[in-house]
């Protein structure tokens, strides 16, 4: 009963990862397209505050993303998904 | 992080290349830079569209949204935050059926996939749909977003940031750790952002410079 809840525990928190990876992954290119719809020089001078919200989310999101789940929750996932499937 | 490099180095030639096209020419291009950098780079994996091009492609898709008069992206603006969740959630599916298959979710997480192209359009849509008001100095602050964002992305520099988080949430003390990563959170921020404003005080004057010569214009023709 115990590893039980402790697996959905890992699973939840696995598919809480992946769909904050699917919401971050696209934060680089959006920086690129905010560079070319304001026409942008380089640092990102002038422009629509409400963009810079959203470089400001990506950029707290990001920390989030790549230091605190990337390397083990994915390794948790996949050796758990596997047991399921089997 | 070379993304960065390439603003600096070619957005001024791009913007001046980019206002001489018609519309028409520009909704070409700008559909085949997004086909080019998915068959290419996300299908075929070849590398050398993960760079250059892909920068070129999602430049050119800003643009486009700008100055496109297409009544389907007034339409797509309409529905962007519904799309954007529709794209999350469809990559979140894939990613989960990717990991289980292979054991990773790079290969779909890469931004050649044209669906996290898409997924960026619309999320750029929806934040460019809200009324906010225009703070100095939020906007001053801001302004360096991409250069922290890239400073902190970048391999070189990943494992410092990488070691720092990693220590502040190995506290025992949740409390203290909230605190230390808020306070950790500020003065990198501030820090990079400083940095930036340093290169921008070097960089524009270089630029201005140039524009008034001409030479990007030049550039520009010689591109067409």
């Amino acid at each position: 009963m115990g590893d039980n809840v402790a697996s959905l525990d890992y699973s939840l928190k696995s598919i809480v990862f992946i769909i904050a990876t699917s919401v971050v992954v696209c934060a680089a290119p959006v920086f690129v397209i905010i560079s070319g719809y304001f026409g942008i020089k380089p640092t990102l001078m002038g422009g629509e505050i409400q963009c810079y919200m959203l470089v400001l989310l990506c950029f707290v999101l990001s920390f989030f993303y790549d230091y605190r789940w990337r390397d083990s929750f994915v390794k948790r996932f996949y050796k758990l998904s596997d047991i399921y499937i089997c | 992080m070379s993304a960065y490099l390439y603003l600096y180095c070619f957005s001024a030639v791009m913007n001046t290349w980019l206002k001489s096209r018609t519309q028409k020419q520009l909704t070409v291009f700008t559909i085949i830079m997004v086909l080019a950098v998915g068959i290419m780079s996300f299908l075929l994996r070849v590398e050398t569209f993960n760079t250059f091009i892909l920068f070129l492609a999602l430049y050119s898709v800003g643009y486009y949204l700008k100055h496109t008069v297409d009544k389907y992206i007034q339409k797509i603006k309409d529905y962007s935050l519904s799309l954007f969740v529709t794209m999350v959630l469809f990559l979140s599916v894939w990613g989960i059926l990717t990991i289980h298959q292979i054991g990773t979710e790079s290969t779909i997480y890469c931004y050649t996939n044209p669906l996290v192209i898409l997924q960026a359009v619309f999320l750029f849509l929806v934040f460019d749909k809200m009324k906010i008001k225009s703070s100095n100095m939020i906007n001053h602050i801001a302004a360096s977003s991409f250069m922290v964002y890239m400073m902190s992305e970048n391999i070189h520099t990943r494992k410092y940031f990488v070691s720092i988080v990693r220590s502040i949430f190995s506290i025992d003390s949740e409390y203290l750790t909230i605190v230390t990563y808020v306070v950790f959170f500020f003065v990198a921020y501030l820090a990079l952002t400083a940095i930036d404003k340093v290169l921008s005080k070097i960089y524009i004057p270089c630029i201005n410079w140039i524009n008034n010569t001409g030479m990007m214009k030049k550039l520009s023709i010689l591109f067409s």
